[in-house]
């Protein structure tokens, strides 16, 4: 694949700003969690798959990309530490590196997907996949390139099974990317494609997740990693009340269905039933229904889940990739607002900007904006409205084309709700802190 | 180079306390050695005062102390006190156990105060205890206090030898403009002695429990301090009271270093608790030992049936995460430089190639 001089200067510019922010930002409390993995092997040798806090495929490639740092640290190479910062700065760098690697993935695959610049750009230089790969130091990026990816083999031909296997490994970094896996399982299923496609699917797919997984069993972590990182996640773990939400239905009107029902297993079948019924009725390309059921999943995650704020950025790329295919362009700009707006949030209500710039747990620079009582609830109430925005965007016919006064109104909307919230405080009065 | 740089850089950046050798002890605690308890059936002992003299209230004593109250509205805030003199020896480190319920909408405390061997007075309670200002629920709720641990967190010092405790006093209280019939009713008051029960931390260990502790001996060759503190995780298997509610911390010496989330167990399951700095929110309700390092479970309701541990692990960083930010950073420079890289230059470019790039979008729309 060739870039043209200008998707290269899309590229370097955002490369280097990625580059610029990843040595003196990061995610205190992820950033330690994941240094201390790599400096215990490094060090003395553990591996420390029971008590790795997510799914063992990032451990495994951070392993890769801690190792090159490792060996120049060997060499020699000095490291310092920038403010407060858990992890110096070099490797703070290397621990980011493949998750800035994946964002240029993701636009190299937007790039060939729609042949087009500007939604690669959309994405590429849009502040919230900066701020989750080389600000935060979150992988969520790892799970997007693979997930990405199969869609684009799916749709040029590159194979069902590559596509379906390269879902499976977008499910190994974070779960959400089985749910494109499972579109394509109900495809087959829904063909009949029993033993050209379906066999080869499973079987292709059980044995990565094994392959993935024995380390684990081996080093005698497989109960914790069921109940620490599987259950947890799908929703099936019981006996914690930690962790915050910021879901409106349960901040807002106290109702937690997951405290009763398995809720996301029940979202992602009905997520399958739905894509089923439109698969089978075969008026869109199956390449579109594949994209549109992923997305669909990922704005109801982020509705009804416990809606932290880096699985918002999903909705980014799969809305850019959707706009294109779907002719949809107000959708492709809507997404970059939204990453813009969503990032500021995150950024002032509720991360703090001294936290992941300066390194330490409670400090403030934006005074007006950040640590106001009822931080929470403006940011869950912003966000909500702007996923049933990214939901208008994505499916209604009256939005597919962008206007320029999104912008003021959703900055009117955060001043209106900034108002109540804040200044009033009618958080207090409806029983939300 | 994975496989061929394992364990072969010097171990200076990281500490990892994790073998079970490192565990010196175990054992947990039961609140069954009953030194006082008031039956409540009576009324004598106890007296009520007012915040404004024209409020009413009485109380009734048939094995529950009954408090009710009915409150006129006013425009500043008001209180009913209800308490009693009493006379505890801290020498046994005593724990109050207390199950009351207060009604909705009122809100309601719990304050203790005594006098050292010399009469001095102290207190051990503060306003931003977890026992003040507490909003009543409608149903009964249970605490169990360390008198001297109470004490601790007011004054910063134990109470003396000899010190004891003089008071108890419960109280309701009600907003400016609030009116209307409130109660208070105390179920049970007790005050016990814990006792500590040794036990092997390999094997399950079924009783009835009030809180675990594991004292651990770090071995800490690297010279790490608490604020090196990182992260820590706890696994094992519980089974606990239809109500246990728990929490995990971290403690060295008096100072909790680490605190987890909040767990419930009715049924016997495994869990992995994480806990860290950033966490601590609480001390834990009874008092652990001097001059150690404990990870303790403790519950704030309900109590503990069956415990097996099964491993943990204490990390400590170099450049631990810090909980509060140094007074003396300016970072106006840095987050002018972290403001350009994250919206500005994005944004210009994005703006630039999407005039350059337009037609692009037309003919997608």
């Amino acid at each position: 694949m060739k870039l043209s001089k200008p998707a290269s200067a899309v590229l370097l510019s955002g490369l280097a700003i990625r580059l610029g922010l990843a040595p003196f930002t990061g995610h205190p409390g992820d950033m330690a969690l994941f240094v201390e993995s790599q400096r215990l092997f490094y060090q003395s040798g553990t591996i420390d798959l029971k008590y790795f806090p997510t799914l063992p495929m990032v451990y495994y490639v951070q392993l890769l990309f801690y190792a090159p740092y490792q060996l120049l640290r060997l060499l020699g190479m000095p490291d310092s530490q920038f403010l407060y910062h858990d992890t110096l700065m070099i490797e703070g760098l290397f621990l980011k590196l493949p998750l800035i690697l994946c964002d240029i993935g993701i636009f190299l695959v937007i790039l060939s997907f729609t042949r087009k610049l500007l939604p690669a750009t959309l994405f590429f230089l849009n502040p919230f996949p900066i701020y989750l790969s080389a600000v935060w130091g979150t992988y969520d990026s790892t799970m997007l390139f693979p997930l990405v990816l199969g869609v684009y083999f799916l749709a040029t031909g590159g194979g069902r099974i590559v596509s379906s296997l390269v879902f499976v490994i977008s499910g190994l970094m974070k779960l959400f990317g089985f749910v494109a896996f499972a579109l394509l399982i109900c495809e087959s299923l829904i063909r009949r494609r029993f033993r050209a496609e379906i066999s080869w699917e499973i079987l292709g797919g059980l044995a990565i997740i094994a392959g993935t997984v024995f380390p684990v069993f081996l080093v005698g972590g497989f109960e914790s990693f069921l109940h620490g990182v599987v259950y947890r996640f799908i929703g099936l773990g019981y006996g914690t009340a930690g962790g915050a939400s910021y879901n409106v239905f349960e901040t807002v009107f106290k109702i937690n269905p997951s405290g009763n029902l398995p809720i996301l297993p029940a979202a992602l079948g009905l997520i399958c039933l739905g894509y089923s019924y439109e698969s089978s009725k075969g008026k869109q390309l199956r390449r579109l229904l594949v994209l549109k059921w992923t997305l669909i999943g990922g704005l109801a995650f982020s509705l009804f889940s416990a809606s932290e704020p880096q699985w918002l950025s999903w909705l980014v790329p799969l809305g850019i990739l959707y706009g294109s295919f779907a002719g949809r362009a107000g959708l492709q700009y809507f997404a970059y607002i939204f990453g813009v707006f969503v990032t500021f949030l995150t950024m002032t209500l509720l991360q703090g900007s001294a936290y992941m710039l300066v390194g330490s747990g409670a400090g403030f620079i934006l005074g007006y904006v950040e640590n106001v009582p009822g931080s929470a609830l403006l940011y869950t109430m912003m966000t909500t409205i702007m996923i049933v925005m990214f939901c208008g965007y994505s499916f209604s016919k009256r939005l597919k084309s962008f206007r320029l006064e999104v912008i003021p109104l959703t900055v009117l909307l955060y001043l209106q709700l900034y108002f109540w919230i804040v200044v009033v405080g009618v958080g207090k009065f409806v029983g939300v802190a | 180079m994975v496989v061929v740089l394992r364990g072969k850089s010097q171990q200076t950046t990281v500490l990892d306390v994790s073998s079970l050798n490192s565990l010196e002890s175990s054992y947990y605690v039961r609140l069954n050695n009953t030194i006082w308890q008031d039956p409540l059936n009576s009324t004598s002992q106890w007296h009520v005062s007012y915040s404004q003299p024209n409020m009413t209230a009485h109380i009734t004593a048939n094995g529950a102390l009954h408090l009710n109250t009915t409150i006129v509205s006013e425009p500043f805030a008001q209180a009913v006190n209800l308490y009693r003199s009493v006379n505890f020896s801290l020498s046994q480190n005593p724990v109050l156990s207390i199950s009351l319920e207060a009604s909705i909408g009122i809100h309601y405390g719990i304050r203790i105060s005594g006098q050292d061997a010399s009469g001095n007075p102290f207190q051990a309670w503060s306003e931003s205890s977890y026992l003040q200002h507490r909003s009543g629920l409608g149903r009964i709720e249970n605490f169990t206090m360390s008198a001297s641990l109470e004490a601790y967190k007011v004054n910063g010092i134990f109470p003396a030898v000899g010190s004891s405790i003089t008071n108890l006093q419960f109280y309701i209280e009600a907003t400016p403009g609030q009116a209307g019939e409130y109660s208070l009713t105390i179920y049970r008051m007790t005050l016990v002695a814990p006792n500590r029960y040794s036990f092997n931390s390999s094997s399950r260990i079924l009783d009835q429990m009030d809180g675990i502790v594991l004292t651990l001996n770090p071995a800490n060759k690297l010279g790490y301090s608490d604020n090196h503190f990182s992260q820590g995780y706890v696994d094992y298997y519980i089974k606990g009271t239809s109500d246990l509610v728990y929490t995990v911390y971290y403690v060295h010496d008096l100072t909790v270093v680490g605190q987890g989330y909040i767990y419930s167990s009715s049924a016997l399951t495994y869990n992995i608790a994480s806990f860290s700095t950033s966490n601590v929110r609480s001390y834990p309700p009874l008092l652990i030992g001097n001059n150690t390092y404990s990870i303790v479970l403790a519950p704030s309701a309900g109590s503990f049936l069956t415990f097996q541990l099964e491993g943990f692990s204490l990390r400590y960083l170099s450049q631990a995460p810090l909980t509060t930010t140094p007074a003396d950073i300016d970072a106006t420079a840095a987050f002018t430089y972290y403001l350009m890289f994250l919206f500005v230059t994005p944004v210009a470019i994005v703006i630039l190639v999407s005039r350059l790039f337009s037609h692009e979008t037309k003919q997608a729309s």
